[in-house]
């Protein structure tokens, strides 16, 4: 096929797993690196197979590699680079100082609602996209899971949204159509049998009381049970409990 | 609720049609510019020099002509306009004017004051008057006035001799 050819190659990153996938070809690598800048010699090797040459390339972050920040309300309308600010100044407050040297993205939310940032390491960012020019691509989006999870996420979340991978959970709270609080941690086994009670903690410590409802999004972490809540109404969103890690992020 | 949309990706997106059409006019419109402004330059340095030149270029020194040559140019002036000056009609005003009652003695012409001086002589001062008249009518003469005379008494005849000053037409 030429490598000019329009079907696009989507890679899922992810501690110690690369996954490839373009048409109906894919491949899934694991490797015993688990940071992020570490996976990216073996990502180099992987593309040298001209079955990955293509113009375009979307890469999906595990969110291992992400961090989220909801700064206050700002008040008013601000200015790209001043949201930013805002937004890296959050994240410097709760991550100390190499928070300063992290790529930083913002979703933009009305004044009255605070500004949701996402960030990765910037030596990262920079050497994955230097990777993919490298290797011929042209089109690139490189985008944490919960960018690409969102789209089968409900349209209006006005509750709790947890988005599950193996070993990490986000937590994304919305009311009124603005995104209201964020988190995420890292989680270990049994970690399903703890939702109740890390839903519960959240809800504790969000500035204001969200809806009671939760919709549990599983991406790679196989079968989910739905929990059992007296005081809240939780959904399972679809998901395919055959794919595991990163393989199931590439058919999103 | 907008969707999440985070890109890390940094370098530069594809320029769209539209953006494409927009640098392309505005590298036209720079390129425009620069030509102008390099024209007005050009033409800045091009008057620039001229006006250089205009002040350092001095109209070349007139030799200050020696005394020498200036009275060489005068006589040769003098003698140039000598040589082109047409005597002709004061002889012929003078040969019209003849007769037997008036003698010319001498002529003295002045080329540079277009004047005649003649010293004639003739019986009586009538004759005299009347020989002036009639030189007086002639085309070349613009005025002929007496401004001499006398008798000779040393002579036998006793003619009268008398000065008449005569103005040539130009």
């Amino acid at each position: 096929m030429s490598r000019w050819s329009a079907e696009p190659l989507r890679i899922a990153l992810a501690p110690g797993e690369i996954a490839l996938a373009r048409g109906a070809r894919t491949h899934v690598h694991e490797t015993g690196a688990r940071d992020a800048l570490a996976l990216l010699p073996a990502l180099d090797d992987l593309l040298a197979d001209a079955a990955w040459r293509t113009r375009s390339v979307e890469v999906v972050l595990s969110q291992h590699f992400v961090r989220h920040v909801l700064t206050p309300p700002p008040g008013k309308a601000l200015p790209p680079d001043e949201e930013r600010a805002l937004v890296t100044a959050g994240l410097r407050e709760i991550y100390g100082e190499p928070a300063q040297d992290w790529a930083v993205r913002v979703h933009s939310q009305p004044p009255h609602a605070g500004l949701l940032g996402a960030a990765i390491d910037g030596a990262f960012a920079h050497a994955l996209d230097a990777l993919l020019m490298r290797r011929g691509f042209r089109r690139i989006a490189i985008r944490p899971l919960a960018s690409l999870a969102a789209r089968h996420a409900p349209r209006t979340v006005n509750g709790w949204w947890l988005l599950a991978e193996p070993g990490w959970l986000g937590v994304f709270g919305g009311a009124d159509g603005c995104w209201r609080h964020v988190a995420g941690f890292p989680v270990g086994e049994g970690w399903q049998a703890t939702l109740p009670d890390l839903v519960a903690r959240e809800r504790g410590a969000a500035f204001a009381e969200l809806p009671a409802a939760v919709w549990l999004h599983g991406l790679g972490v196989g079968a989910l049970d739905t929990p059992r809540d007296a005081g809240l109404r939780w959904q399972t969103l679809p998901h395919d409990a055959r794919l595991r890690g990163a393989r199931a992020w590439l058919a999103l | 609720m907008a969707r999440l949309d985070f890109d890390f990706h940094t370098a530069p997106k594809r320029p769209k049609a539209s953006g494409l059409a927009l640098l392309l006019a505005g590298a036209a419109a720079l390129a425009w510019s620069a030509h102008a402004w390099q024209a007005a330059r050009d033409a800045e340095a091009g008057l620039d020099l001229r006006i250089a030149a205009l002040e350092n270029v001095r109209p070349p020194a007139a030799p200050r002509p020696v005394p020498a040559d200036a009275a060489a140019q005068t006589a040769r002036a003098q003698v140039a306009s000598q040589l082109a000056w047409r005597w002709q009609p004061a002889f012929a005003a003078l040969a019209s004017t003849r007769n037997a009652r008036v003698a010319l003695v001498s002529l003295d012409a002045s080329q540079a004051k277009s004047q005649l001086k003649l010293v004639a002589e003739a019986r009586t001062l009538d004759d005299a008057i009347a020989w002036i008249g009639r030189l007086q009518q002639q085309p070349g003469v613009r005025r002929a006035a007496l401004t001499q005379h006398e008798v000779r008494a040393d002579s036998a005849e006793r003619p009268l001799r008398f000065v008449v000053q005569v103005e040539l037409a130009g």
